[in-house]
């Protein structure tokens, strides 16, 4: 475990040297700067490797992010799925369209970090989301992505003269 | 002129528009990802059915509300709902663990309506005068004034320096992704068109600071920790908040002077005028180990300098027609709409109109300031949710923060990849603080420094601007005071932004103790 900032370290060298590999096809001041800062980031990696290397006990992890990568494995296999719901929400979106993907993540992320009462969660899912694209539709315009749900939506707000 | 103006910023239709845009900033900019350029772009169309003079003021109130809203769930909920507000949240956060969130909540409004208000001042005395003086500062200056920036951030940052460093030197690369300013080079898109202009930062700070938020609200959630941070007390703060204004005048002239001039020079937005509000502050104060803790000095500063920040940009948008921010360009395309052009002529053509402006928007920032006192009790209605919903809210919005800014999925997926990526980096210690910075200034100074280096062609051009030389001292004698004061007292005491340290195989142990949830170390 305390080799992993280590890892993260030489993972940041290694795409710092995949960007100065990138780097042959430019010229002048395009290639200058970015090179510049290349060798400043790897200078300043192998720097603070080292000194992992020489005190890790005197280093410092992030103490609030650090925790979300530990702790009990029932909690963190939870954790996990939330950050696989914000995936497959994201993939989603286009296919699904706003209103069916939205009730879907809210109700289905609500659930996994421990609300209760299924049911009244997918109802107040389903009116939070079709109020929140009314407003999208009549008061600030933000295009989401549109399956046929939202179709009916805009079909009503049309019909409604809104 | 202002005589005739009097009557059109206090008619009654003028002040009610002020105050529904203010509400519509505020709730805005306590989404996270929704800026206040998106509130004003997305109410332009609205102001067209109001009369020029309401039109603008709304928008006014918008761009004021909006900042101070992203103060709300940053000091609530360690959200910052704006980028600007990040220094907010590491000052406002830790006053209101503490028990001072309604104190924290009036502060903030006090600081921003009257970082505002007097930023408003100086656009109705002033903007003609400053407009010229900004135009005078050349790129070998902005260099000089982005490289100060980025060193006060370097060593103010309490990890190692090296990494401070790193940090800062990554968020610069990461800005130089896209076409380059000066030949229009395309650099490592690595085939991605969508990212040809860069990352868009909003998407990278949701996924750095409101994304891993909701993701700490969620692992609380599971872990049925559903005791909320923030306490609100019975006590009225509304005395305190008074009291700071009288205990602290300097401060607040200060933070909202620095904030004002910051605004005025193009391109130096809200977004990194605080953090040197708040290293500069930090010099001034007798309570130097409170900054980062919890300190009202340093709320003062951030959030004074942020809408002076705000007035600020206005300065030389209305005088010379150039926008000192995004969202001042989007309000240079609403002036334009409704007939008025921005630039020298404005005042002579349509001054009432913006004197009235100018005025309402100088009462918009009071209107704000009571707000922010009187409505900090019923902005606790966020505290009372539980902690599972909220993750939740934040995920949703944060997802649509993260499409809305440019109606793209692309941005969604770089949300996420920076939250991966932050996640990362609070592992190996790297500190997100310069990064931003980084990003936030990395084009502005690629871009004065090729300018920079192609107009001054050798350093002995540089004796020509004293003002470039005299921020180059600056930054080097702020690098070697730091460097020798941590040398004398080595890298274990408290410093900015940070509880004491702690070692990282102590952090778990010690979260594990305590039913307190997370400190705000790892937002730095």
């Amino acid at each position: 475990m305390a080799q992993k900032p280590l890892i993260i370290l030489a993972s940041l060298i290694a795409a710092l040297l995949i960007c100065a590999f990138d780097t042959r096809g430019m010229s002048g001041v395009a290639a200058f700067y970015p090179r510049f800062l290349i060798a400043l980031g790897l200078a300043f990696a192998v720097l603070s490797g080292l000194q992992w290397l020489v005190s890790p006990s005197r280093q410092y992890a992030d103490g609030e992010l650090h925790v979300l990568t530990e702790g009990r494995r029932p909690e963190l296999v939870r954790l996990a799925g939330v950050a696989v719901l914000i995936c497959l929400y994201t993939i989603a979106l286009p296919h699904l369209g706003f209103i069916v993907a939205s009730i879907l993540f809210l109700t289905l992320s609500m659930i996994v970090v421990g609300l209760r009462r299924p049911l009244i969660i997918l109802a107040s899912s389903t009116v939070f989301t079709v109020l929140f694209s009314l407003a999208l539709r009549t008061v600030v315009y933000v295009p989401m992505p549109m399956a046929r749900p939202d179709e009916w939506l805009d079909l009503f707000v049309y019909r409604m003269g809104w | 002129m202002l005589m005739e103006a009097l009557p059109l910023a206090f008619a009654p239709l003028n002040l009610f528009a002020a105050v529904i845009g203010l509400i519509a900033g505020i709730i805005f900019g306590a989404i996270p990802g929704l800026s206040a350029t998106l509130a004003i772009a997305l109410f332009v169309p609205v102001t067209f059915l109001l009369d020029p003079t309401h039109g603008i003021t709304m928008l006014g109130g918008i761009y004021a509300g909006a900042i101070f809203g992203g103060s709300i769930t940053a000091i609530l909920i360690n959200i910052p709902g704006t980028p600007a507000s990040i220094v907010t949240a590491f000052e406002g956060h830790a006053m209101a663990k503490r028990g001072d969130a309604p104190y924290a909540l009036g502060l903030a409004a006090l600081s921003s309506g009257v970082g505002g208000f007097l930023s408003a001042i100086a656009m109705l005395f002033l903007a003609p005068v400053l407009g010229q003086l900004a135009l005078s500062l050349g790129p070998a200056e902005f260099v000089g004034l982005v490289i100060f920036s980025l060193v006060v951030v370097v060593v103010m940052v309490p990890q190692a320096i090296s990494r401070n460093a790193l940090s800062c030197v990554i968020g610069l690369f990461l800005a130089t992704i896209g076409f380059d300013p000066v030949q229009g080079t395309s650099r490592f898109t690595f085939g991605f068109s969508q990212i040809s202009s860069g990352f868009n930062v909003v998407a990278v700070l949701i996924g750095f600071f409101c994304m891993t938020q909701a993701l700490v609200l969620a692992r609380d959630a599971i872990q049925g920790r559903e005791a909320p941070a923030v306490t609100f007390g019975q006590g009225s703060a509304f005395g305190r908040i008074l009291q700071a204004l009288t205990r602290f005048p300097a401060k607040f002239l200060r933070a909202s002077s620095l904030g004002t001039v910051l605004g005025i020079m193009p391109a130096i937005g809200p977004e990194s005028t605080p953090f040197l509000a708040h290293a500069m502050e930090k010099r001034f104060s007798r309570n130097k180990d409170q900054f980062g803790k919890g300190s009202e000095e340093g709320l003062i500063a951030s959030e004074a300098s942020i809408s002076a920040n705000v007035g600020g940009s206005l300065i030389p948008l209305l005088s010379l027609g150039i926008p000192g921010s995004g969202a001042a360009a989007m309000f240079i395309g609403a002036l334009t709409l409704h007939g008025l052009r921005p630039g020298p002529l404005l005042f002579v053509e349509h001054g009432p109109v913006i004197y009235a402006f100018l005025i309402a928007f100088a009462v918009t920032n009071l209107i704000m300031i009571i707000f922010g006192i009187f409505g900090a009790r019923y902005f606790a209605v966020v505290l009372k949710l539980p902690k599972g919903f909220t993750a939740t809210l934040v995920m949703f919005f944060s997802v649509f923060g993260a499409y809305a800014v440019n109606n793209s999925m692309f941005d969604v997926w770089v949300m996420i990849g920076a939250t991966v990526f932050a996640l990362l980096l609070g592992r190996a210690g790297i500190p997100l603080l310069p990064l931003i910075l980084g990003m936030l200034l990395g084009p502005l100074l690629e871009e004065n420094l090729s300018a920079a280096i192609i107009g001054l062609r050798d350093l002995s051009g540089l004796m020509g601007r004293p003002i470039a030389l005299i921020f180059g001292a600056m930054s080097c004698i702020t690098l070697a005071v730091s460097l020798y004061q941590r040398a004398q007292s080595g890298s274990s005491e408290p410093t900015l932004f940070n509880e004491p340290t702690v070692p990282a195989s102590q952090a778990t142990t010690q979260r594990k103790s305590t039913s307190k949830p997370d400190t705000l170390q790892g937002r730095t």
